[in-house]
């Protein structure tokens, strides 16, 4: 190797290690973007013809016409990209896409009940509070918002947004739940909301997870890859046919559970699947992790409890849980026992926000 | 870009030719490597706004032509880029990009006043980066043809044969340039250094010949 060539191997190896400046401009990004799409909804130009001769007038009239009509562009909003997704669970599900202005610009069902439920609503173009307001309305004369209602608001920001703009977005949809809820029914329901970045929200929406599903566990902190693998191990357990189809929502708040006490999502996972690959019911399991979680609040070390759990000599303590280990497929009594937990965490201060802040 | 990304892609592509909403998502696959590489040869916020304003819109007007080849989406962006940033230094050369120009041209410089600022906060923290800064200017001192092959290396993070496919080149060029554009820019900083550290009047020596020139 000459000289020369050993310096150009050298400068090589000294330009790769100059730090590049890297810009996101998110306004003027998002601020392009809309000019593009404007354009692109644009019908095709007509290609250009030859050359006709025309009256005099017809060139101020159509200097005035062309004057109109870049006014009347200039006055006209650019159409705005997409900002963030709402997620609304109440009984049915829907999902709204916004842009920055609170605008719906994308609406879907996310089931059937939904689906027919909100069928003839034009919610296109209106405000995140018009459009919670009218889903409300929907679903009291369909008799699916009441006292005992709860309202689950997940949002998710789609592209740069501000966690400020996603706040507010958030706290006007609760607000209107709240006081639409007050006018319809003299009750605001129990309203959880939650802001969830992308690839939570990516994973819980390509397991068809609904907010009041997959919200314990993002609230516990459980990642999106922790997510991933809740639902990779309610798969193995389901085609194993330890669990039941359905179950993934006991399977999130058990694990989120045991987070919350303080086991890293990893550990608690894995405990909580090999209590139920070594056999024992859903609900069985999800009795002894509340018992164990209560004897954690009452001054036992995290570990040892773990470790109790795990080799089953926790079972020796609790007189009655075996009483019904094998009425798993009873989902009534699982789902009133996760019901009763529910005012537990209303209780909370607002808690909105994931503790990590993430998906701001 | 493996084949299963690439099959994706093109059928973006497609869609994109039917339906503007699907513009928008290949706008947001590429956007990011487009700004930084036309930002990194420019070294400024709002030049390089332009361009890629430009850029994108030339993009979306043509899209009704454009034909799959086999190469990533992102190769027409770039080579479009670089015909943009050839016609902007162009002008620049003969002196006459004013603002007025640029309109005329079709350059239309983000009005609103967040953007602005926007611009100028980033431009700020890019002027910060000097080292980079004296790296691109010995870039753009390099002639022409080799200009390109070294920013694509350098400030895009292609490979050779990447960025065959972004100039239409084969790779035993493409090396070729970027081996003798290296040896140049070599010498350009070189003599920039020796600039910086004896003054102005001094005189480039080659290496080997004596630091004074003697």
């Amino acid at each position: 190797m000459d000289s020369r060539e050993r310096d150009a191997k050298v400068l090589l190896t000294q330009l790769e290690a100059v730090p590049l400046p890297h810009v996101d401009a998110p306004l003027f990004k998002a601020q392009l973007k809309a000019r593009l799409l404007a354009e692109a909804a644009q019908p095709a130009r007509p290609a250009r013809t030859a050359r006709v001769n025309r009256p005099a007038w017809w060139r101020y009239a159509f200097v005035a016409a062309a004057l109109l009509v870049v006014l009347a562009w200039q006055l006209m909003p650019a159409p705005l990209p997409a900002f963030a997704y709402l997620e609304i669970e109440i009984n049915p599900a829907v999902r709204l896409t916004l842009n920055i202005r609170g605008q719906v610009i994308g609406i879907e069902p996310l089931d059937e009940t939904a689906r027919l439920a909100l069928s003839e609503l034009t919610l296109h173009r209106q405000t995140t509070a018009q459009v919670v307001a009218q889903i409300l309305e929907r679903l009291h004369g369909a008799a699916l918002l009441d006292a005992a209602s709860q309202v689950w608001l997940v949002i998710s920001p789609i592209g740069d947004a501000r966690p400020e703009e996603i706040d507010k977005l958030l706290a006007t949809a609760k607000a209107t739940v709240s006081t639409h809820a007050q006018r319809l029914i003299a009750h605001s329901p129990a309203t959880h909301g939650l802001i969830v970045d992308r690839e939570r929200y990516e994973v819980a929406r390509q397991a068809a997870l609904r907010p009041s599903h997959y919200a314990r566990a993002a609230r516990a902190g459980v990642s999106a890859s922790g997510l991933q693998g809740i639902v990779a191990a309610g798969m193995r357990l389901q085609t194993a046919g330890i669990i039941p189809g359905n179950r993934l929502r006991e399977l999130m708040e058990l694990v989120a559970e045991l987070v919350e006490a303080g086991l890293p999502q990893g550990e608690a996972l894995q405990l909580v699947e090999s209590m139920l690959v070594s056999g024992q019911g859903l609900q069985s399991v999800a009795r002894r992790i509340e018992r164990a979680v209560e004897r954690i609040e009452e001054g036992q070390d995290l570990q040892e409890a773990a470790r109790e759990l795990r080799e089953g000599r926790d079972q020796g303590n609790d007189k009655d849980n075996d009483d019904d280990d094998d009425d798993d497929h009873d989902e009534g009594k699982a789902n009133e026992r996760r019901q009763d937990k529910e005012p537990r965490r209303e209780r909370e201060p607002d808690d909105e926000h994931e503790p990590d802040g993430e998906g701001n | 870009m493996d084949v299963r990304s690439l099959e994706q892609e093109k059928q973006l592509v497609e869609r994109a030719q039917r339906d503007p909403e699907a513009f928008g998502l290949l706008y947001e696959q590429n956007y990011d490597a487009i700004f930084n590489y036309v930002l990194r040869r420019t070294g400024h916020v709002e030049t390089a706004q332009d361009i890629v304003s430009e850029t994108f819109f030339v993009a979306l007007r043509s899209l009704g032509k454009f034909k799959w080849q086999g190469v990533p989406f992102s190769a027409w962006l770039y080579r479009i880029a670089i015909n943009e940033m050839a016609g902007y230094f162009r002008r620049a050369r003969v002196g006459t990009v004013s603002l007025e120009a640029m309109h005329e041209e079709g350059f239309e410089p983000p009005s609103d006043s967040d953007v602005e600022r926007e611009a100028l906060a980033w431009q700020e923290e890019i002027d910060r980066h000097l080292e980079y800064h004296a790296v691109r200017q010995a870039v753009d001192a390099l002639p022409e043809h080799y200009q390109e092959v070294v920013a694509l290396r350098f400030f895009a993070g292609k490979q050779i044969a990447d960025i065959g496919v972004v100039l239409g080149k084969p790779q035993g060029t493409v090396k070729s340039l970027l081996h003798r554009g290296l040896e140049k820019l070599r010498q350009t900083l070189t003599q920039a250094r020796y600039r910086a550290t004896f003054g102005e009047t001094s005189t480039y020596v080659e290496k080997g010949r004596g630091a004074h020139g003697q």
